[in-house]
């Protein structure tokens, strides 16, 4: 790490790479991280480059092949319009996966700031902010979108917004309780002995130890946030056809199920997928970057 | 004379719960000259902790300052704003606390907090801050600061850990280093280290160190002025020897007769001073020590006492450090007296 000489004359033996990040190291060994790990980028990595690898245009549609069974020639088979379900299926997850990181990367953002405000905030602060937390959480998420898409119109910018909305309390909750907790510790006071502003005991002190705990959140919130997208959009609330997403899909493959079950398949096994990759992930960064849990090395 | 580096005058305040109006300081008065150490001493909750925080700056919301001034080379603490009480905070004063297991931030390592420490030099690179920090670590006694300054708190012992925040709050080299309680949360061998350690910071910085504990051995030890506190006054100050040879005050004397270190014949029944410290909402009409005193005589239920010079002379509201003086009927002139 250091650049400084070693005055004691033994050159620092050359330390191999994996042992200087034992983080890494941790990660390699760890069974469920590597799962985890493993299906995420499965998942992004379909989904980032579905342009290459999808046989078809999602929204093609082949009239003579509708509701064919999974071939070669279409490994999922095809839907009631004839549209390759595979080609879909990785389309979907582009737009899945998508929602996903804008809503919890700027929900995670917002939420942070709100809480840590209200947790260090003056007390008519963190009330205000407190009621207006609770009361966003008291809706139900459905009835929520119901609304909002019936004033805006469905899209996926509404559907994003919706989102961001429902997800930022409870982020900001759990930031505002560690915010209060850690605010008392005495290592805040004695940063601000030393002289630290609030700005400077948010972002240096009190950030890095609420940030474990909800990089895991966030991680795990992934398949919450795919789910909602894939429920709104199975109630047609979503994302406008013909564009793909797993909840159409789905929705799409309902009418059919007893005929031809591997459409209801293909629109849910992604989102097992997803689920249970971003969980395992999370878990194990949990388990990395919180240092009250780290093993001394 | 020159002017002392922090000077408390006349300081009151009050905090504000439901039970009502907790009187925690009242009328405290002492100095820290330069280049001295000063050493508080006192019960649980005999106003220790609210005068160091009120001379930071960092009073309690609900405590409220009734009278006085707390002078920090010359400029009133409690009337700065808080930008102008940052820019003292950790530059000119720093502070050591009592439990080094919780007073450094777990999840930054030393090299982190150290550097951040530093913010307000924006000159200085990122290198030359690491590179001061090892310094100060090497003064400061910890081994091989290069390695292990990139190690987390929670890698170092107690008595390390408390080096460390030393440490930090000499970065910015401040004329005043309150250190409270140091090594109330170390075993005995550490402390005699960290008292060493403080002598020779004393000796090296030239700083004035404004050192609280409820250990008279330490303060006897480490400290040039004594300020002895009890229940939210000063009860007597003088210099180490006038106090810890000479007590004057009743509550100095029962304190030292309390102190197991220099009870001399070996018994099971350890002395203590009877009664407990009087509801700081509610005082006793006459002197505080009044109820548990031993030589309390009728004028001290009738009006506080004044402090007087233990030498005799008049009363004296404004006792300066290097005067014995004492809050009591008995001492001085009303001695004479009685």
């Amino acid at each position: 790490m250091s650049a400084q000489p070693s005055d004691a004359g033994s050159a620092a033996p050359a330390v191999p790479f994996l042992q200087r990040f034992p983080g890494i190291a941790r990660f390699l060994t760890d069974p469920l991280g590597m799962l985890g790990l493993t299906l995420v980028l499965v998942m992004v990595l379909a989904a980032g480059f579905a342009d290459l690898i999808a046989p078809y245009a999602p929204s093609a549609i082949d009239v003579k092949a509708r509701l064919a069974s999974p071939s070669w020639d279409h490994l999922l088979g095809t839907d009631q319009l004839g549209r390759d379900v595979f080609s879909r299926v990785l389309f979907g997850g582009q737009i899945a996966l998508q929602v996903a990181f804008i809503c919890i990367g700027t929900s995670l953002v917002i939420g942070v700031a709100l809480g840590m405000l209200a947790g260090y905030g003056p007390r008519w602060l963190d009330n205000a902010l407190i009621l207006i937390f609770d009361a966003v959480r008291s809706f139900p998420t459905i009835m929520f979108a119901l609304a909002v898409v019936t004033l805006v119109g469905p899209s996926l910018e509404t559907i994003i917004l919706i989102i961001i909305v429902i997800q930022i309390p409870g982020y900001a909750r759990i930031v505002r309780t560690q915010t209060q907790s850690l605010k008392t510790n005495e290592f805040i006071l004695a940063e601000r002995s030393l002289g630290a502003g609030m700005g400077r005991v948010l972002t240096v002190h009190v950030l890095p130890n609420v940030i474990g705990p909800l990089l895991i959140l966030g991680s795990m919130d992934v398949p919450v946030v795919v789910t909602i997208e894939a429920g709104l959009s199975f109630l047609g609330l979503g994302v406008r056809p013909p564009t793909p997403s797993w909840g159409s899909i789905l929705n799409d493959g309902y009418a059919f199920i007893r005929n031809t079950p591997w459409l209801v398949v293909a629109g849910g096994v992604p989102l097992i997928i997803t689920t249970l990759g971003f969980t395992f992930l999370g878990e194990t960064l949990r388990d990395i970057f919180d240092p009250r849990l780290r093993k001394t090395t | 004379m020159e002017q002392p580096v922090l000077a408390i005058r006349d300081l009151s305040i009050d905090f504000t719960t439901p039970r009502g109006q907790v009187h925690a300081l009242r009328h405290v008065s002492l100095s820290v000259p330069r280049n001295k150490i000063v050493g508080i001493v006192g019960e649980s909750g005999c106003g220790k902790s609210t005068l160091i925080s009120a001379a930071l700056g960092l009073l309690a919301s609900n405590g409220t300052v009734r009278t006085g001034q707390a002078l920090f080379e010359g400029r009133d603490v409690l009337k700065m704003t808080e930008p102008e009480l940052r820019a003292i905070r950790g530059e000119r004063i720093s502070m050591v606390f009592q439990d080094p297991m919780t007073s450094l931030n777990p999840v930054l390592s030393v090299s982190q907090l150290m550097s951040d420490i530093q913010y307000r030099h924006r000159e200085r690179s990122a290198d030359e801050k690491r590179r001061r920090a090892i310094e100060m670590l090497r003064q400061v006694g910890i081994p091989d600061p290069e390695e292990r300054i990139d190690h987390y708190p929670f890698q170092f012992s107690g008595g390390m850990r408390q080096r460390i925040a030393i440490a930090m709050a000499l970065l910015t080299n401040p004329s005043l280093l309150i250190a409270d309680e140091p090594t109330t949360a170390l075993d005995v061998t550490l402390e005699a280290q960290i008292i060493h350690l403080l002598r020779e910071i004393h000796g090296s910085f030239e700083a004035s160190i404004l050192f609280v504990s409820h250990n008279l051995g330490l303060i006897a030890e480490l400290c040039d002025d004594v300020v002895v506190m009890y229940a939210g006054e000063v009860v007597e100050q003088g210099t180490v020897r006038d106090l810890f040879h000479r007590p004057a005050h009743p509550y100095t004397q029962a304190l030292l007769e309390c102190d197991p270190a220099r009870i001399a014949k070996a018994t099971r029944d350890l002395p203590t001073i009877p009664g407990e410290v009087p509801n700081l909402v509610q005082l006793p009409p006459g002197c505080v020590f009044q109820p548990r005193c031993a030589k309390a005589f009728a004028p001290c239920t009738k009006a506080p006492p004044p402090t007087v010079p233990v030498e005799g002379g008049p009363p004296t509201d404004l006792p300066v450090a290097e005067r014995h003086a004492a809050r009591c009927y008995l001492v001085g002139n009303h001695g004479a007296a009685a």
